[in-house]
């Protein structure tokens, strides 16, 4: 896998390219199995596969190191002026199940430096507020002072080819059952085959 | 310290999870390999949501989420208690009832003789005391008891 | 590596394995099976990817649905293994090829997680992230992004599963002679596990509906959540008793009800002043509770036509008879 690992001037971060190369290999798999004339709910089997191979392509292009899924967290949501000065860990009330955001105090996190080439971390860069004096509960998804958020666009586009995905499948499927129901097979070599002599009989007469 | 038990369990749970599929590969037959395998995946399954839930209580907790992650997990744990053995039982019910014993198919009259347990609905409500009939669902229309086809229907194993 | 990259890359070789082992199985029952785990291992790398909304979907729909419905076709076909299962070349051969020059073009891709990757410095990615929440006041970025700044989209996604189903039933919908019904032989464990489970199911598809503007959920996933619990009851009982909860007929009326509802919030926004689908003139001193309400119809609206669609392309399958050899 060495040669797929990009020697580019630019600095990157960032793991290789190793998902881009299984991508390839589940999508080159389902085509193969459209491909080559077998069964046909294998063949449906095969277009989910790669369905869900051009998916995880886009998520994976979406994915940002030390990222979180594209919820904003507690900390990062700006709140109305009358819930600053509250506490952050207030053992006597329970915090955990019930809690609303509102009293939560804003975590404020520092604002942080923007790096000095333009290349912005998914971050969440916090509204103009009162600084508050409290420390920020750092995650793991903390860098720089903000948190870094994986990108949501793609996880957009992608639900909605799922929901399709599924819609095409469902389909098909009914398709193979009327195929079987007339053709009282749902091999396509002898669907083939069938459709071939008819079709010299009718030549035929 | 939580954390290493409760790691040390869900190691545990993925162990007996490997025993089962060690034992779906290695097992003679059908029921023996359903029997195998279901038992050691409720199993491994539940140890590992036990671990998890030990784990949880030993992470340190800024906004005390750990409750509503543990109530989360024991849920999901309940529902693997209820429908993993269903899911065996339903495998194992269809294949006996297809013949794959190696008996053949039963006459299911003689079903009805066997011990509780292996019947349909409609041998059940002779059996039961008391005079009051456990009647199912469909038992208006009077089924006969005839193995039909379930979506179980691979017999390949 | 990382210890989350190593996971994220044992997941995508097994997925491969997955694949190739769909493949080579001759028993198309094991199959439909693996695909079911082909879904789940997917759903499982989706979260691995911080892709949460895209994992609780393809969980739902891919290893839900799409497995009950292949499972369905089985049964009506009867066919149980695949006989023409030897290596064709030729497609083989496109598939390498094809295989070759992509993988030759991914040298170019940014990496794996790379924070400085093109795609993220759009401004559009920026402005969902940093301006989502004061525009609607939901913490859940991709619902606001699914259904308000691409709300279009999503529309047309609904018709679309609208249009799939109004295919199946015109495709599946002539019953045949023998009205067949797909589980016949009752059993007491199963009925009474799924009455247990059944009302938690319900339950809980209520909750992910409404609950994902703060989580992971929305209208895509609670629609076949509730789907997938009447399912549950025709498949532990039989189809007729199941129609008897819900019936052909009312779920047929539910299906353009849902994209009806959605357009119809569009409509009003038009009424009230503002473009189609714009929810800030729903409620004009503040706009944040107006993106909201519109947020919430349209879900729902979405989870009425993909739960009634699913579930009438279910009735479609099952009810379809199937010629005794």
């Amino acid at each position: 896998m060495n040669i797929l690992l990009a020697t580019s001037t630019t600095a990157m971060s960032g793991e290789g390219v190793y998902n881009y190369g299984l991508v390839i290999f589940l999508m080159m798999t389902g085509l193969y199995l459209v491909l080559a004339k077998g069964n046909m709910i294998k063949s449906v089997i095969g277009l989910n596969i790669f369905q869900v191979s051009v998916i995880m392509f886009y998520v994976s292009m979406g994915r940002v190191e030390h990222g979180t899924a594209p919820i904003l967290l507690e900390q990062d949501l700006p709140h109305h002026d009358s819930e600053h000065g509250h506490d952050n860990h207030d053992d006597s009330e329970d915090h955990g199940l019930l809690q609303t955001r509102s009293d939560v105090a804003l975590a404020s996190t520092a604002d942080g430096n923007h790096d000095a080439d333009g290349g912005t971390d998914s971050d969440v860069h916090p509204q103009a507020h009162p600084e508050d004096t409290e420390a920020n509960s750092p995650s793991l998804h903390t860098v720089d002072g903000r948190t870094a958020y994986s990108n949501p666009l793609p996880h957009v586009l992608m639900l909605t080819a799922i929901v399709v995905g599924v819609a095409t499948t469902a389909l098909a499927l009914a398709l193979v059952v009327r195929i079987r129901e007339y053709y009282e097979t749902i091999e396509e070599d002898i669907v083939d085959a069938i459709e071939n002599r008819l079709q010299k009989e009718e030549a035929q007469s | 310290m939580l954390q290493i038990i409760g790691s040390v369990i869900l190691l545990l749970g993925t162990f007996i999870c490997m025993f089962g599929a060690i034992g779906l590969l290695r097992l003679p037959n059908f029921f023996a390999r359903t029997h195998g395998a279901s038992i050691t995946d409720t199993l491994g399954a539940l140890l590992c949501i036990v671990g998890m839930v030990v784990f949880t209580f030993g992470m340190d907790d800024p906004m005390k989420f750990n409750l509503l992650v543990v109530v989360k997990l024991v849920s999901i744990g309940v529902f693997l208690l209820v429908t993993s053995p269903i899911a065996g039982h339903a495998l194992t019910r269809s294949a006996y009832r297809r013949g794959l014993n190696g008996k053949g198919a039963p006459n299911l009259e003689d079903v009805a003789n066997l011990p509780f347990g292996i019947h349909g609905a409609a041998d059940t409500r002779e059996l039961l005391e008391g005079g009051e009939e456990w009647v199912s669902r469909e038992a208006r229309s009077e089924q006969e008891p005839n193995n039909s086809d379930n979506l179980n229907s691979g017999e390949q194993s | 590596m990382t210890f989350v990259s190593t996971i994220t890359l044992v997941f995508f070789v097994l997925l491969a394995v997955v694949a190739v082992a769909i493949g080579k199985m001759r028993s198309l029952f094991a199959a439909v099976m693996l695909s079911g785990i082909f879904s789940l291992l997917s759903a499982s790398l989706f979260v691995l990817m911080d892709a949460v909304d895209v994992a609780f979907t393809e969980a739902a729909v891919g290893a839900g649905i799409s497995t009950v419905l292949m499972l369905m076709v089985l049964h009506l076909t009867s066919d149980k293994e695949t006989h023409s299962n030897e290596v064709k070349v030729f497609p083989l051969l496109i598939a390498v090829l094809c295989g070759a020059v992509l993988l030759y073009a991914t040298q170019d891709m940014p990496h794996f997680g790379d924070p400085n990757a093109y795609i993220h410095q759009s401004a559009t990615a920026d402005h969902y992230l940093n301006q989502s929440y004061d525009d609607s006041h939901i913490p859940n970025i991709v619902t606001t992004v699914l259904a308000s700044y691409r709300g279009f989209d999503t529309l047309g996604e609904t018709t679309v599963v609208l249009t799939a189903a109004v295919a199946v039933m015109l495709l599946l919908g002539r019953p045949k002679e023998e009205e067949h019904d797909l589980s016949k032989s009752p059993d007491p464990i199963i009925e009474v596990g799924a009455k247990m489970l059944i009302p938690y199911i319900l339950l809980f598809a209520l909750y992910v509906q409404f609950h994902g503007d703060f989580g992971p959920g929305g209208g895509f996933q609670a629609g076949v959540m509730f789907a997938a619990a009447y399912i549950l009851h025709a498949l532990s009982g039989t189809v007729r008793s199941a129609q008897e909860a819900a019936s052909e007929n009312v779920v047929e009326k539910l299906i353009p009800l849902g994209v009806l509802l959605y357009a119809a919030v569009g409509v009003w926004c038009v009424l009230k002043g503002g473009n189609f689908l714009e929810y800030n003139a729903l409620d004009p001193e503040h706009p944040a509770h107006g993106q909201h309400l519109g947020i919430l119809l349209v879900e729902l609206g979405v989870g009425i036509t993909v739960f009634s669609a699913m579930l009438m392309i279910f009735y479609k399958f099952a009810l379809r008879g199937r010629e005794v050899r």
